[in-house]
């Protein structure tokens, strides 16, 4: 249940940006991060990994070797556009924070839909289920990016925050490689 | 007039494109999974409570499957087959469980792993044993990856028999009966540093590469068993180490051809008749039901109630259903076929 409310807070920022932005407010911003950290703290998968890395259980993601594309570029990002202040380390922390939620609202939504499912349609194959995931996660990356938008202080307009699907991408190898 | 100090901002444009179609193909995701919420009461009920995820449809199918070939076949339903002839269950050191394995060896290594077998010096046996990890034979490079974990074990170096017996399972192009080795030698040194997870993990893959492993399957006895006093596990592990002790115990007297070993491992989980939580009280009842020992057994399951409060709740619950359904009183050997 705690996913359907996370969509449903999900869907209502994004849909007041989106529709009214009269009414979002310099606290829109505030919400985002507000909805993103929440939604980590509901997620039932970064729940496991905390588990799992108390040892308690098997973790549902490798270690971070298996994503090291994504940690070179997200080391030489900011080294190629020459931003090494604290304002691109508090980026790159944010695009990894809203990353780490969409994906996990991701994983949970993939798996509640996929599931009966799969018991009401047997003939769906490896094939309709990859899509369905790939679909979801494709949302997710998304909804993430826009709400990642939203936490600007500042507006630059044409900017996209390319450290938010190296993330992204990173955690898929990570859990592609655990599982 | 001028203002003075800085102009007041000007509301700051909010991006509308994606947001508009982000919002739409969430509410696609969101009908998505309430429509799963709804089948969910029906798929949990299925599963006994453990949830509606995959893990525990598997754990509650094997946990019934476990049941019913008990049920028809008694005890000698977990026995393991013997699927190699090759293989004993058991052996001092790891060699001895194989026969006629090394045949293949060229002559130079073979003198060099007798050499080595017949020194009584540790440092000299790794010194001869070294050279060989860099054989181009995948088997040479393999054992005397193995030979040294297996040394280093007994050296209580347990961190380098540990990336020992990972090279060895490294090894490319290696018969899958020969891995269950290489696994027990890492579960036991990741068991001697308190790895539990790691232990467990690769205790599950040495039973699996080879059921008829009687040190793989004690040591897993012991491992499940600090498993399930562990706090925060989840309903379906829980449920899945349950029925991996059940199976294990079955296994073990029947490897040894010792049926006596029912009542010692009874004995060691019953721990002076309590328990600790109702997973090990079962395992106990049931090693003392399978030894003949009813009062004992009938004694053990009765205080199995007691045990509640340490397991996932559905996963107590569960077994407690399967205690209050054994005929404690009838005797093992009726169970058999």
């Amino acid at each position: 249940m705690s996913t359907a409310i996370m969509l449903c807070g999900w869907i209502l920022l994004l849909g007041t940006a989106g529709w009214r932005p009269r009414c979002a407010g310099p606290w829109i911003r505030r919400s985002a991060l507000g909805l993103t950290l929440a939604t980590l703290f509901v997620s039932d998968f970064w729940w496991t990994v905390a588990r799992a890395l108390q040892g308690h259980e098997t973790p549902p993601l490798a270690g971070p070797e298996s994503a090291y594309l994504s940690i070179w570029i997200l080391v030489l990002l900011p080294i190629l556009s020459r931003r090494l202040d604290r304002r691109a380390l508090e980026s790159h922390l944010l695009g990894g924070l809203t990353a780490a939620a969409a994906f996990g609202l991701a994983h949970e939504s993939a798996s509640l839909i996929l599931t009966p499912l799969q018991e009401s349609w047997p003939n769906l194959g490896q094939s309709g289920e990859s899509i369905l995931v790939a679909g979801v996660h494709t949302i997710l990356v998304l909804a993430g990016s826009s709400l990642r938008v939203l936490m600007d202080p500042v507006r630059e307009p044409g900017r996209f925050h390319w450290d938010y699907p190296v993330w992204y991408v990173g955690l898929i190898a990570m859990h592609r490689a655990a599982v | 007039m001028a203002s003075i100090g800085s102009p007041p901002q000007a509301p700051r444009p909010v991006p509308r494109l994606a947001p508009r179609l982000a919002a739409p193909a969430l509410l696609a995701v969101l009908v998505g999974v309430l429509w799963g919420l709804m089948q969910a009461p029906d798929r949990s009920a299925e599963t006994g409570g453990l949830g509606d995820s995959a893990e525990a449809r598997q754990a509650v199918e094997a946990w019934e499957t476990l049941w019913s070939e008990l049920g028809e076949r008694g005890v000698a339903a977990l026995s393991p087959t013997a699927s190699d002839s090759s293989r004993r269950s058991a052996g001092d050191t790891v060699f001895m469980r194989y026969r006629n394995l090394w045949g293949r060896i060229d002559d130079e290594a073979r003198l060099a792993f007798q050499l080595a077998a017949l020194s009584g010096d540790p440092a000299r046996k790794l010194a001869l044993i070294e050279p060989l990890t860099q054989a181009e034979e995948p088997l040479i490079r393999f054992r005397a990856h193995l030979e040294r974990a297996r040394l280093q074990r007994r050296l209580q170096d347990f961190e380098s028999a540990r990336i020992a017996a990972r090279a060895a399972l490294a090894v490319p192009e290696l018969p899958e009966r020969l891995r269950s080795d290489a696994w027990f030698i890492l579960a036991d040194s990741a068991w001697e540093q308190d790895r539990l997870d790691e232990a467990e993990t690769a205790l599950n893959a040495a039973i699996t590469d080879d059921p008829g492993f009687w040190d793989a399957r004690r040591l897993r006895l012991e491992v499940l068993a600090r498993r399930l006093a562990e706090p925060r596990q989840r309903a379906a592990v829980c449920l899945d180490r349950t029925r991996r002790l059940i199976q294990d115990l079955g296994a073990l007297p029947a490897l040894a051809e010792d049926q006596t070993q029912f009542r010692d491992l009874a004995d060691r989980f019953a721990r002076q008749g309590a328990p600790t939580n109702v997973a090990l009280a079962l395992v106990a009842g049931l090693g003392y039901h399978w030894s003949g020992d009813l009062e004992r057994a009938r004694i053990t399951l009765e205080h199995a109630e007691q045990r509640r409060g340490s397991l996932p709740k559905a996963c107590e619950r569960l077994i407690l259903e399967r205690i209050a359904g054994l005929p404690a009183s009838t005797p093992a050997t009726e169970q058999k076929p």
